[in-house]
């Protein structure tokens, strides 16, 4: 007779988070094909979308595929580069803070990695309302601001 | 105990026909007054909401009569002020984005008015992602954010 133990019940926690991972990666490729976005997977998982900004500008907006969990509303994030530096002075900081405050639904925080820090815009919405339209919609508006803010904080560098 | 609604009138910046603007206040008030928190609504129509909390300290909770549109979807944008200053020192600026990286839904951000600079952490969110349950748990996390950060950074409980 089988008998639960405790490991199983993590085993099985475990199975279910990647089972879910991959049903939430799903949900988000059919939002992103139906909006017709075009994507790259990258090795992490997430979603990879360029954009086409002024001045023949490009932009890139990552979508994570794995979503945050907000007492069982799962939440998805948006979010692209404006900013690489070693430090970030208080002009930079002043414009990140500032700047998203203005517009509908934006964000920004910063993250380090191998000594740089990164300046970031993001937009963390309930999964329920990405919608093709909402998608497409947010994607733009992420990268056309992101891209603008990258060329001013960056002497008009498109790297990001 | 301070109120911070003229924050709130500068976010008002759409330019919505007024039956559209009437019914969209309407929907965000239906749901409030489901979710069963108590609420007074200023001169501009901005949701004003007070929660008591531990260490007998409160913190005021603004949602802003929904004007901002993104695809014809009304953006409900949830405050809470946890800052107000002159000037912002560069570690507490980087404290905020940090911060900000942890959250799973919104952000600290930044408002000059006047002389004075506000900190605010904020929530913004598509109007037909909200039911009751979830616009109750986002009132939430922007009053415990924001006092949190006010406790800890200003010392205060305004």
């Amino acid at each position: 007779m089988f008998s639960l133990k405790s490991s199983h019940v993590g085993a099985l926690a475990f199975v279910g988070a990647i089972s879910m991972g991959w049903a939430q990666e799903a949900q988000i490729k059919r939002v992103l094909s139906q909006a017709q976005l075009e994507y790259k997977v990258l090795n992490s998982g997430n979603f990879a979308l360029v954009f086409q900004t002024e001045g023949g500008r490009t932009q890139i907006v990552f979508i994570n595929s794995q979503m945050e969990d907000l007492k069982g509303y799962p939440i998805i994030k948006l979010w692209s580069v404006v900013y690489q530096g070693k430090t970030l002075d208080k002009l930079v900081l002043g414009r990140l803070l500032l700047y998203p405050a203005q517009y509908k639904i934006v964000g920004s925080e910063i993250t380090e990695e191998e000594g740089q820090v990164f300046g970031v815009y993001t937009i963390k919405i309930p999964f329920s309302a990405f919608t093709p339209n909402m998608a497409k919609a947010l994607c733009e508006m992420l990268a056309n601001m992101s891209d603008k803010s990258e060329a001013e904080l960056r002497k008009g560098a498109n790297d990001f | 105990m301070r109120t911070y609604t003229h924050i709130g009138v500068l976010f008002i910046v759409g330019a919505l026909s007024l039956d559209r603007a009437y019914s969209q206040h309407q929907r965000l008030k239906s749901l409030l007054e489901e979710t069963g928190l108590k609420y007074s609504l200023d001169n501009a129509k901005n949701f004003k909401l007070r929660f008591s909390l531990e260490e007998s300290r409160s913190q005021e909770v603004i949602i802003i009569n929904p004007t901002d549109q993104i695809q014809e979807e009304p953006i409900v944008h949830i405050f809470s002020v946890g800052f107000e200053g002159t000037e912002v020192p560069s570690d507490l600026m980087q404290k905020m984005l940090s911060e900000n990286r942890s959250r799973k839904i919104g952000n600290w951000e930044l408002m000059l008015v006047g002389n004075t600079i506000y900190g605010f952490f904020s929530i913004k969110a598509p109007l037909s992602a909200l039911d009751a349950n979830l616009l109750r748990i986002l009132c939430q996390v922007a009053a415990l954010t924001a006092d949190e950060f006010e406790k800890e950074v200003m010392g205060v409980d305004n």
